[in-house]
Formats: structure tokens, sequence, C-alpha cells
């Protein structure tokens, strides 16, 4: 067997038997340096790459946006957005699971990842999805796949990490996503309805005016953070490690000061939390650089993409190659994991197009999105398997008409660039 | 014999809590200063027109320490991310003969990381690099990963020793099958 | 053999076309073949430096602007108004110069490596938003600058707030006026479209863009005699190619960027206007010589005396 197979076939069997993610990753980068050099000598340049991966500037955002979410979390500001979503659309039909959708965008404009989000978000709302009578599987799939628009709505891990490697501004991606996700925020809502209807939820009570008067202003001041993020960019204040910097500080802010709900005990536990956070990420990306490093010097994604043709490929073609292999990808292995190996893959061919890398990086995000909510396997299906612990059967009955929401916003996506690319282009004048 | 092994035992059972603290303590430090640092220079760029020089380059040795000795500390938390879908079904026996081998799989490769980070390290030092803005020498920047690599794979090797010598299936040295939960509370 | 080469830049920018001549002739004059990494696919430019140090490279391009955490003598090529502006002067310096093919070899053998040529790859100019005469006109202006302490007081000494910032944020940032401006030669301002975030493009004649080709040291000296002249003789075909590749490369850059956006406006500070910032220059002296010593000193006396004989021949 040739290098490329032998490096493949041990990543996909090592990810496959459950070895933990840094792994696979690099034990074929050793075997990579190995078949390279005829030997081990030349190993320590893989440290190199392991330590370049993690220290390029615009990475710092994401401990920065992590630390945020983890103050939010812990603190009150996610449940007062989660109420005040609650007061507002909780009383239609469907209301309750709309507001879990639109709180997970929500959430997800201060959080970065799907993880934080299916926590905060899923631990609140599914207890009272239940109690109103959904059942858990719809409630499960909504949970899941919603936390997914926190994936597009900014900020967003992935996109910082496919930013840092494809050299496109995070700035442009994060406002790119805006488009797709609140697509899927829109679609699952009017599934929510359906539901609600066919099956008979009954809907909670209307809040009264007072009610609501007082959640509104409680949820005013974490509704900065949004602004934070998109007028922060948008308006040229901030870069986003700028931006993820100043959540921070208006986190601790509004939980120290104004909330006053968290002390210094509970500040060092959160920095605890986040470092540990970070570090299950970052080492993920520190092997994915030294992978990536490896095969761009044996010159292996010009050789995969001659194998399967794509070296000839049209925009079109190249976009659902993309599209195919990042779905797959985020079917077995984590997404970062995923960006981190595909992305430079595609990229020669990516460049030879002139493709718009913030379009690339939108779709990608999306497939990132859709694969990990696809049965049989799908990472947030694991993750909800472990937070909730119900069974893996219970999690993925639902998840079929989401699954197909999601592939429609993707095709809609690559047929409609605009959907994504209207928005930037409104903000950076193009 | 034996009390030796207890012995042995409990001295590691020591030395893990003593690590921990240590890793811990490196976590929310370098958690803190990173916040610290971007937030003041945020409030510099913006309010007073003037970017702090060094803001990069500490953020870049910050997160160096939070990745290897956050790697370390999660490894001891058995809170690595896993593709367990196959893992799952597996009957208990399989699982604790593949947990056995993962461990100790995952430990030599990680020994191998930790012995090329040392080359790196040699290797680099002589050079004399420093970092422009602050003029520390770069090497010195790494020491760390070594040691939290080490750490890291003595503790796989802990685990595959657990699962070796005793009937619960172990996914950390200190974490037993039931201690998954341990991912919820990060 | 098949020898690995890495470069900063794409493969159909200056570096590139550097790189791509030395392949042509290495090829076409020997058995063997040389590949080309362009940028990004190797790591940084700090990444691929220490790959070539290693010899897992044989070949490598690095601009002196990187190489200040190595050899701070080598950010002497950022020195403001030391460069001269003659196109003959240039091309006769970089063919000829002591301080590269004596001072700097042995600066650079000290790192393992072995340096075949320095290139220029064409004056820097300046893109902003609005224009600027003076030093006052920059006042509070952010100029995103590569995180060389040099630069850093260079621009300070312009009256500018200079903001390191990672390549990858500058245009983007460029578009949300998070920064003003950033320098770069003129080619690279065509490639990069930096043009299509900027107003105004200057060019206040401070400096040249310079790029250091070197191989790595035991590979080069475990070359035989024939190898080590047909190395030679390609970097020197390779540099005579890219002198005069750049002679009106700027000229070609500046008439493609103002086809693309016609409503760019062009500056050239004058002699007068210029003044001020040579003056200013003169701290970045005093911030060289502080950080380099006695070897710096030496470096830049041979490096005027360098750039006398460009003048007189
Ligand atoms: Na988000
Ligand atoms: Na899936």
């Amino acid at each position: 067997m040739d290098m490329t197979s032998i490096m493949m076939t041990t990543m996909i069997a090592l990810l496959l038997l459950g070895f933990p993610m840094m792994i696979p990753l690099l034990a074929a980068t050793l075997i990579g340096f190995y078949y390279q050099f005829m030997g081990f000598d030349n190993s320590q340049f893989m440290i190199q790459q392991m330590l370049a991966g993690i220290t390029p500037a615009s990475l710092i955002a994401i401990p920065m946006f992590i630390l945020a979410a983890d103050i939010m979390t812990k603190g009150r500001s996610a449940n007062k957005l989660i109420d005040m979503v609650m007061v507002y659309i909780g009383h239609y039909k469907g209301g309750l699971a709309v507001s879990t959708a639109t709180a997970c965008a929500l959430f997800g404009a201060v959080s970065g990842s799907t993880q934080a989000t299916v926590v905060a978000v899923g631990s609140t709302l599914r207890p009272k999805l239940l109690e109103n009578g959904y059942n858990d599987s719809f409630n499960l799939s909504l949970i899941i796949s919603s936390s997914g628009i926190a994936l597009l709505i900014p900020p967003s891990i992935g996109m910082i990490i496919y930013g840092g490697i494809s050299q496109t501004s995070i700035s442009e991606l994060f406002i790119a996503g805006i488009g797709p996700g609140i697509l899927m925020l829109i679609l699952f809502s009017l599934y929510s309805v359906f539901f609600a209807i066919k099956n008979e939820v009954p809907t909670l009570k209307k809040a009264p005016f007072r009610e609501r008067f007082d959640v509104t202003k409680e949820a005013l001041w974490p509704l900065g953070f949004p602004c934070i993020i998109v007028f922060g960019i948008y308006g040229g204040i901030f870069s986003p490690t700028e931006a993820a910097s100043t959540c921070v500080l208006y986190a601790l802010i509004l939980e120290i000061i104004v909330f006053k709900s968290l002390d210094m005990k509970a500040v060092i536990g959160i920095a605890k939390s986040t470092g540990l956070i970070t570090a299950i990420v970052f080492i993920l990306v520190a092997a994915g650089a030294a992978f990536s490093w490896v095969i761009s010097f044996a010159m292996i994604p010009q050789a995969i993409m001659e194998n399967f043709g794509l070296n000839e490929a049209n925009e079109l073609q190249l976009l659902i190659a993309i599209s195919i292999a990042f779905f797959v990808g985020c079917m077995f292995v984590d997404s970062i994991v995923v960006i981190l190996i595909l992305v430079p893959i595609f990229m020669p061919e990516i460049d030879r197009l002139g493709l718009d890398k913030v379009l690339v990086g939108v779709i990608i995000t999306l497939q990132v999105a859709v694969g990990a909510v696809t049965p049989p396997f799908g990472c947030n299906i694991f993750t909800a398997v472990a937070i909730f612990k119900r069974p893996y059967i219970e999690v993925v009955r639902g998840l079929l008409p989401f699954v197909l929401m999601l592939a429609l916003v993707a095709v809609l996506l690559i047929q409609f660039p605009q959907i994504a690319l209207f928005l930037r282009d409104l903000a950076f004048a193009k | 014999m034996r009390s030796t092994s207890r012995l042995m035992r409990s001295g590691y059972e020591k030395s893990i809590v003593l690590v921990n603290k240590l890793e811990g303590a490196i976590l929310i430090i370098s958690v803190l200063i990173m916040g610290c640092n971007n937030v003041s220079n945020v409030i510099g760029r913006v309010v007073f027109n003037q970017s702090l020089y060094f803001t990069d380059e500490l953020n870049s040795i910050l997160i160096i320490f939070i990745t290897f000795a956050g790697t370390s500390y999660a490894a001891r938390l058995g809170s690595h991310i896993r593709m367990t879908a196959i893992f799952d079904v597996l009957p208990s026996l399989y699982q604790k003969v593949l947990i056995t081998l993962i461990a100790f799989i995952t430990s030599i490769c990680i020994f191998a990381i930790c012995y090329f980070s040392v080359e790196y390290i040699s290797w680099i030092a002589p050079k004399g690099k420093v970092l422009p803005a602050m003029q520390i020498p770069v090497y010195l920047t790494y020491i760390w990963v070594p040691v939290s690599l080490f750490l890291t794979g003595l503790e796989y090797f802990a685990t595959g020793m657990k699962n070796l010598f005793s009937k619960d299936m172990h996914l950390s040295s200190q974490i037993t099958g039931d201690g998954y939960d341990n991912i919820n509370e990060l | 053999a098949n020898w690995k080469y890495a470069i900063e830049e794409n493969l159909n920018e200056v570096q590139g076309v550097y790189a791509t001549q030395f392949k042509e002739y290495i090829e076409a004059n020997s058995a063997h073949s040389v590949q080309i990494y362009p940028f990004g696919t190797l790591g940084e430019s700090d990444d691929i430096m220490e790959q070539a140090q290693a010899g897992i490279l044989q070949f490598v391009d690095q601009s002196p602007g990187f190489t200040g955490s190595l050899i701070p003598e080598a950010q002497v090529f950022l020195m403001p108004y030391v460069l001269p502006e003659s196109v003959s002067e240039v091309n006769y310096f970089f063919k000829n110069a002591k301080v590269i093919s004596e001072n700097f070899k042995v600066l650079y053998a000290e790192q393992d490596l072995e340096l075949l040529q320095m290139f220029p790859e064409g004056s820097v100019a300046i893109t902003t938003q609005e224009s600027f005469h003076s030093p006052a006109d920059l006042d509070g202006m952010k100029i995103r600058v590569m995180t060389s302490p040099l630069l850093v007081e260079t621009y300070k000494a312009f009256g500018a707030v200079p903001t390191p910032l990672p390549w990858g944020e500058v245009f983007g940032a460029l578009q949300t006026n998070l920064i003003q401006g950033q320098e770069n030669p003129w080619f690279y301002i065509e490639s990069g479209k930096l043009y299509e975030v900027s107003e105004v493009i200057t060019e206040a004649g401070h400096n040249i863009f310079t790029t250091a080709v070197m191989a790595n040291k035991n590979f080069y000296e475990g070359l035989s005699e024939t190898d080590q002249q047909l190395v030679q003789q390609g970097s020197e075909v390779a540099l005579d190619y890219i002198l005069k590749y750049q002679e009106g490369l700027a000229e070609e850059s500046k008439a493609k960027i103002k086809a693309a956006k016609p409503s760019i406006e062009f500056v050239t500070l004058t002699e007068a206007e210029r003044a001020p910032f040579r003056l200013a220059a003169k701290d970045v002296r005093a911030k060289f010589i502080e950080m380099t010593g006695e070897s710096g000193q030496t470096i830049l006396d041979q490096l005027e005396a360098d750039l006398e004989s460009a003048r007189t021949n």
C-alpha cells in the first residue's frame, strides 16, 4: 500500500474504534513523517506544526468566545434570553418549540459551538417541552438540529478555524453566516408549528403584559451580546478577537456587577472549564495542522483531486464534491477535525477556480451542521446521547424532517449564493 | 511485595492530586491573564488609540500553556472527544479489551510525540530566536509542552494498567465507565 | 534528486516568478527536479525558514521583515529611506553588494543557511483612505504592519499608529475601517486586491521590498562542485530575470489597478514632502543600532559603501 492509503486507513480505523480524536490524526501524521523521511529523523517538525497551528492570532477569538458563553451560561444571561423568547412566542401554536429554536439561534449569537448550545438551551427547555406534551424524540431532534444554527450565526468556532487555515476574513464569514442561519430558523419554526398542530400539543398561557415588560427589561442587558458582535464587526470597531474580548468584559460586568450572580470563586471555576474546553478543541487543531503539513509536503491533496478527476472540475462540481465530503466527514468525526483535514485537501482546487472563499466557508459550515445530525452517525447525536442520557434510537427517531430541511438549505445555498453573500456584500460594500 | 505495590499506588494517587492542582492552576491563571490581556488591548485600541504590541505574543504563549496543560488535565478526566458509536454497542468484555488497547496505544503515541517535542525544543533552543516584541527566547515558551505530553502519556498508561488489573472499566485512571457524565460538567 | 523550494507568495507573484525561473534552469541543465511550495502550503514564513534550516527543505525564500527575530541585522532592509529609487542603482546594488555577498552571507551561515541571492520585489507603497502629504496628516491613522519592532518604530516616527495584524485579517479590517492603511509592494497591492478597500495609494519612496533566497547549508556543501555551480548559476539567471521583470512591473500593476478601480488616487510625495519623513527616519536608524549593536553598525556602514558604489556606477 502507498503512504496515502496507509495514512487514511489507519486514521479511519482508529476513529471508528473510539480512540480520542487527536490520536487518529497524530498517528496518521507519524506514519506520514515516517514515509516521507524514511524514518523518524525529522519528526520534530510535527511539533513545529502543532505549535504553529494553535498560535495564529485569529484563533484567540475561540477561547474568548468560549469564556464569554461560559460566563453567560453559569450566570443568568442565558436564561434571561430564553425567558424573553418564551414570553413572546411561547403561547402561539407550537410556540414552545419555536422558542427553543429561536433561543438556540439567540444563544448561538454569543456561543460559537453547537455543544455549548445543546447544553445551555437544551437543559433549560427540554424539561418544559416534555411537560407541555411534546414527545422526546421531537424535542431532542429539535434541540440538536437547532443548535446547528449556532454554528452559522456569528460567532462560530468552525468559521474561525476555516478562516485561519484558508486565509479568509473571519469578519466576512461571520456576516455571511447570518442569512443561512435565519433560513434554518424559519424552516424549523414552520415545522414546529406544523408538528404542534398535527399532534395537538396544548399551547401555553399568554404571559400578562406586566410579565412581558419585566422579562424584556431583564433581557435587554444580555441582548447587548449580539449587538457587540454584529455591529462591532460590521461597524469596523472590532476584529473578531476584539469582539470576543469585549463580550468577555461585558459578560463579567453583567454577571458580577449588574446581576450579582457570580463571585470570584465562580469566575475561577469558569476560567478552568474554559481552559479545558479550549484545550480539547486546540489539541485537535494542533494535530490537524501537523497532519495537513505532512499531506501538503507529500503533495497528497493534488494526487487525491486528480484521482477523483476534480482537478478538472467546474465550480458547481467542486462545490458539490466539497459538500458531500464535509457531509460524510461530519457524520463520523467532530466538525473541527473534518475542517482541519479536508480544507487543505480542497484548497488547491478552490484557488485554481478562484471560488469565493467566504461562500465556500459558509457552505462547509452548513454541511458540518447537516452531517452532525444525520443518522446513523452524527456528532450532535452522540452529544445528545451523552448529555441527556437518552437511548440512541430515541434521539434519532425524529431527525428525518430536520435533515431534509437542512438538505434543502444546502441546495438553496449552492443555487442561490446570495442567501449568504447578500449581507456580506451589503456590510462590506462590495 | 504487596505493600510496596500499595505504597506505589498511593504515591501515584497523591501525585495525581498534586498534578491536577498544578495543571488546574495553569489553566485558570492562563485563561484569566489571556482575558485581561485581550480586554486591555481592546480598551487600549478603541479608547486610547494605542495597541499593546505584545498582545499577540502573550496570547500565543498562553494558548500553548492552555492547550497542553489542558490536554493532560482532560485526559485525567477522560473527557477527550471520541467517536463511540461502535464502541457503545459492543458487549462489555469487548469494550474492556478495546479500552485497554486504546489506552496503551494512545500512551505510546503521546510518548512518541513527547519525545519529538524534546527533540524540537533542543533543536530550536540554540538558534537564539526571540519573540520580536517581548524579546523572550522562543524555546522558553515551549518548555511546558513535553512536561504536559509526558503527563498525558503517563495518564493513558495508568488507565491501561487499571483496566488490566481491576474489574471495572476505566475511561481514565480515576474515572470508571459510569463516570461518562463528566463530559457534561465541563 | 528532487529539491524542495518553499516561497512566501503565490506562483504568479514575484517570488513565484523567481522560483519558477530557478526551477526551469535547474531542470533544463541537470537531471534534478525542483518542487515549489507556494505560500501557506507548508506553514508561515517562520516555519518554512526553520524547515530549511533543518534541511527538510533545500531552498527557501524569506523577506528580511520576517527574519528579524532570527537575524536582527536583516531588518536593515526595512529601514526607511536607505535603498535608492533609481532602477539602475537598485539593479547594480543587488548584483554587486558586498553587504549581501559577504556580511549577510556570514550571518545566514551561522543559521545553517547558504545565502544565494537577495532580490527586490518593488517599491513599497502605502494604501490609505485619505491622502497624506506630511507626518501630521498621518496622525491617528492606524496602519497595519508586520510584527517587526523596526516597522512599528518606523510608522511611529512617521506619525501614524502602527497596528500589528495577522495578514488574514488585513482585507476585512480595511473594509470595516478597523485600520486605515497598510504597506506592500505594488504588485501585491494589485494581486491581493487591496486597492478595492483603499482610496489612495501613496509612493513615499521609503522602501523597497526585499527577499532573500537561501539553501540549507549542509545540503549545499554536500553538493558536487558541478551542482553547486548549477545552483549558483540558476540563482543568478533567476536574479537577472527578476531585475528585468521588475522594470515596469509597478507601472503595470498601477495600470491594472486604475483599470479595475478608476476612482483610485495615486500620490507620489514630492522631494519637499518627503523631507520630514526622511528626518523621522533618523530615529529609526538609532533604534536599529540600539537593537543590533556593533554588528548592525558594521552592516549599515557596508550597506552605505555599497550604495555609494551603486551611485557612482
Ligand atoms: Na454562533
Ligand atoms: Na451524521
